[in-house]
């Protein structure tokens, strides 16, 4: 029994052993191209690299194999790459050069073992380690590298290639340093590097026991990486992207400073300083490099000082020193590479008045100012740089105007002259300089709203023209017969008088035209829609607005006697809902059903209302009212509450005694709410709701929003909501009678 | 041996049952009222339907004891009141087919308003009532008195069915 017990122990001990035994001789798995060929190669493990069978190997390569015995010599031929190792030296030589393998050859039974990874390399194999199968698989390139040069201007770094395989970019610590990653791929044997010179070093590395090939490229300033989109395919080739550089600041003989970049260059931005006296531009998106700097024999800038002043964004900071009284400007070029900059004398600012609805000003110089806005109050600011104003140029012009109040002028510092319009609100300005004669040049700013565009929109009843401007204008719009036409006026100081392009003619609308002209005295911008027929129109914008839309009438049937009885819910001591911030239903129906009832009345409906004002109406007089008048239909407007602040959205109700009219006329009321308002869409729902239940003719009840819901309830706060609910429920009532047309 | 196992098992038995009986009677002496698992509908979380809540009640008035579990509001979070605070019945009656419910004021007063909020009240009390025999509809009364409308929507001066289609 304890022989047995003896045994068994052994031998489980024996397995345990032989199995640690096999693990720590630790022999990889080797694949060539997806082939296992572990046992072929007889790999062993000699000083911790691994070695396989020469014969078997040479084989694999369909290498010819030569054993020099007597000089205990291996050569192993393939194509034109002769590899020779002796036994015991790790040196093996390669047609004329020597390397340094892993570990010398061995003679085990017979049979040279030599390192596989070196002779591999030798003969163009990649190879990845995977350690945790601890296996070898080994490829040929699927890509040669063959060439890395300079795209046009320096902008970007070429790498040809004969195919493209996966890459990617590493973005190291250092921002000299780019580094790209190629899977698979290695350099061609003639591989040419157009790129490391002065600025720039190009290297290549393998990583261990990885088929990548890692290309560095190292700069002696900060790479010039534009952003996430570095790298990129283009032409089967890889591109690396640069911004622009820096390449040369040079003092023209014709007199003026020329800063050149190999590619386009942003606005800068300039400033000047005192003690010592400089101008500073400041220009994005520019880098700093080796660049030609030559600034002859000129009497305006002592020296020229260039850094990179900022990453992130990028800016490249441009000192001139200027000699005393001295003053450059930048001048407008048509080459986008270059920022030239030519001598100025110091501009006089003259002749400041207002007229034409323009601020207009003289210098004896080109200048180019600064403009901008700021609010609160609203101003435009006018940097005059290298200026000076005249003696007696007055330091206020008051005008009163209904976009510009004032004009001041003051002096910001001792090179900036500064005109500062007041402004009624923020507008859009445009600056103009013309040359008026040598000495003089005329600089206006017209400050004025600009249209965005003009649009028709041809309806079932209406064709509505929409007249989008940049800022709310002053119009009038007025009707004209024979023929038929419809006209807008705009006041002419808030319109800048430029014409923009019509739209196709629509609708009843048959053509258009644009001109602008005095009327009594004062300027107008005048849109004229020429008709093919006329019924009735409706302004539904505001006065003043900055959409002005207009509803014309297609058809007589709507100035027939329809009467709508309209319902504001609630009222008086029945406040109906009251949100948590206090806003009580009865006013929001109110103001909704008040612009509801001017919208359907300028569209030729006759209107009642149930109640006009802040009073409390029992829901029998109501219903008294409709019947007795003979409403064509009954609209009661209301908005909701629950107990939760989460419920939301609109509903129509009609009641569950009437479906028919009261259910088209709701559907379609619904259907524009939804589409107008964007609230969750609760439907129609029949309900015995007392106002609509007893009215004979058809009837609904909207609930527009919640007033519980604190989104709605603010919604319901703002004027353009309200407005925009009555526009659309009357485009749903207007869509209702469409189905009578005819 | 098996004899004392037949033993213990006795005594457990016996236990559990003396226990059991024990419990029953003390903690419920109104075991012989009447008592009935009813269906409260209450508001749900957006307002657009009722869901039933089941509850037992018990009491010699069961559309009373009803409707002041409405009156208690829901026990389930996701469910929401329907009913004021406040509010109290005054008198309920039977006419027939109808319940005629007399409510305080407090039912108009301390009510949040709205077309949606006035019908999950009213159909939350009137599919309740509904539920029991030979019941069709529900009168309202406020204070003794016969209205329009409770909120300004809803048509209170008839009776109403209850609206299945409110109840999921």
């Amino acid at each position: 029994m304890s022989n047995k017990k003896f045994i068994i122990i052994l031998l489980f001990l024996i397995i345990l052993i032989a199995t640690q035994t096999t693990l720590a001789t630790n022999i990889p798995d080797i694949y060539i191209n997806g082939q296992n060929i572990t046992e072929k190669l007889d790999p062993i493990r000699s000083n911790g690299a691994v070695l396989v069978r020469s014969l078997a190997l040479a084989d694999s390569l369909e290498a010819e194999l030569k054993w020099l015995g007597d000089i205990n010599t291996l050569n192993i031929t393939k194509e034109d790459k002769t590899v020779k190792m002796m036994v015991e030296s790790p040196y093996i030589q390669i047609n004329s050069t020597t390397i340094r393998t892993e570990s010398p050859m061995v003679i085990k039974d017979n049979n040279t073992y030599i390192p596989f990874t070196g002779i591999m390399n030798v003969f163009g194999f990649l190879i990845e380690y995977d350690k945790i199968s601890n296996s070898y698989y080994l490829f040929k390139p699927q890509s040669f590298l063959k060439e890395v040069t300079w795209g046009p201007n320096r902008q970007s770094l070429v790498l040809k290639m004969d195919n493209i395989a996966p890459y990617r970019l590493k973005l190291t610590d250092d921002p000299k340093k780019l580094i790209v990653e190629i899977e698979k791929a290695a350099l061609e044997a003639d591989f040419k590097d157009n790129v490391s010179d002065k600025n720039y070093y190009f290297t290549n590395k393998r990583i261990e026991n990885q088929a990548t090939l890692q290309l560095v490229i190292t700069s002696k300033y900060p790479l010039p990486i534009n952003s996430d989109e570095v790298i990129s395919e283009e032409n089967g080739n890889l591109l690396i992207r640069f911004m622009p550089q820096i390449t040369s600041i040079n003092w023209q003989k014709e007199g003026s400073l020329e800063i050149q970049a190999n590619g386009s260059v942003n606005k800068p931005e300039v400033s000047f300083l005192e003690e010592p006296r400089r101008m500073v531009l400041d220009i994005p998106d520019l880098l700093l490099s080796e660049f030609e700097k030559n600034l002859d024999e000129n009497e305006w800038i002592k020296d020229v000082r260039v850094s990179q002043f900022q990453f992130e964004p990028t800016i490249l900071r441009i000192v001139l020193d200027l000699e005393e009284e001295k003053y450059l400007n930048i001048v407008q070029q048509q080459d986008s590479k270059k920022i030239v900059l030519k001598p100025v004398q110091r501009a006089r600012i003259f002749d400041l008045k207002y007229e034409d609805h323009q601020i207009v000003f003289k210098t004896d110089a080109p200048v180019e100012p600064d403009l901008f806005t700021l609010e609160d109050p609203a101003r435009l600011v006018i940097n005059l740089f290298n200026t000076y104003r005249e003696d007696n140029m007055q330091d206020e012009v008051d005008i009163k105007e209904n976009l510009v109040e004032r004009i001041r002028v003051g002096r910001f510092d001792s090179q900036v002259v500064r005109i500062v319009a007041d402004l009624s609100e923020i507008t859009a300005y445009e600056w103009e300089q013309e040359q008026f004669s040598k000495d003089v040049y005329v600089h206006s700013i017209k400050m004025a709203n600009k249209f965005d565009d003009i649009e028709l929109l041809d309806q079932n009843l209406y064709t509505n023209i929409n007249i989008n401007v940049s800022g709310k204008v002053d119009y009038e719009v007025k009707k004209f017969s024979f023929p038929h036409r419809v006209v807008v006026d705009i006041n002419g100081k808030e319109i800048t008088p430029e014409e923009i392009d019509l739209p196709e003619p629509m609708g009843i609308v048959k053509e258009m035209r644009m001109s602008r002209f005095e009327l009594d005295d004062e300027e107008v911008t005048r849109i004229v829609f020429e008709l093919s027929e006329y019924f009735n129109h409706n302004v539904i914008s505001d006065n003043p607005d900055s959409k002005i839309n207009i509803a014309l009438a297609k058809s007589e049937i709507l100035s027939e006697n329809n009467l709508i009885v309209i319902d504001a819910g609630h009222g008086g001591f029945d406040p109906g809902a009251v949100s948590k911030h206090d806003v009580q239903e009865k006013v929001v129906n109110l103001q909704i059903v008040q612009k509801l009832a001017n919208i359907l009345r300028s569209q030729g409906f006759k209107v009642l209302l149930t109640r006009e004002d802040d009073s409390f109406v029992s829901l029998n007089k109501r219903v008294e009212i409709a019947n007795e008048k003979g409403a064509r239909i009954f609209i009661s407007i209301h908005n909701n509450s629950s107990t939760k602040n989460t419920s939301e959205g609109t509903e129509t109700f009609i009641a569950p005694n009437k479906s028919g009219d009261s259910l088209l006329l709701a559907q379609k009321i619904q259907k524009e709410l939804i589409r107008e308002l964007c609230l969750v869409d609760r439907g129609v729902k029949k309900e015995h709701l007392y106002v609509i239940k007893y009215t004979k003719m058809p009837a609904v009840l909207i609930e527009v929003a919640f007033l519980s819901n604190p989104t709605e309830e603010k919604l319901l706060k703002n004027k353009e909501f309200i407005t925009n609910s009555a526009i659309a429920i009357s485009r749903g009532i207007v869509d209702y009678f469409d189905k009578f047309k005819d | 041996m098996n004899k004392k196992i037949f033993k213990l098992i006795i005594t457990v038995v016996i236990a559990v049952l003396i226990i059991g009986a024990a419990y029953i009677f003390l903690s419920d002496t109104n075991l012989f009222v009447k008592e009935k698992k009813v269906n409260l509908y209450f508001g749900t979380d957006d307002a657009m339907n009722l869901k039933l809540e089941k509850r037992d009640i018990r009491g010699r008035n069961l559309y009373l004891e009803a409707v002041m579990e409405l009156i208690k509001g829901p026990t389930d979070p996701n469910l929401t009141k329907t009913i004021p605070d406040g509010t109290e019945v005054l008198n309920i009656s039977k006419d027939g087919d109808i319940i005629v419910v007399d409510f305080n004021d407090k039912i108009v007063k301390n009510h949040w308003g709205g077309s949606t909020g006035e019908r999950i009240t009213v159909y939350s009390i009137v599919n309740t009532l509904g539920q029991f025999e030979k019941i069709n509809k529900v009168k309202f009364l406020i204070e003794g008195e016969e209205v329009n409308t409770l909120v300004g929507h809803m048509d209170l001066s008839t009776p109403l069915e209850p609206n299945p289609e409110l109840s999921q």
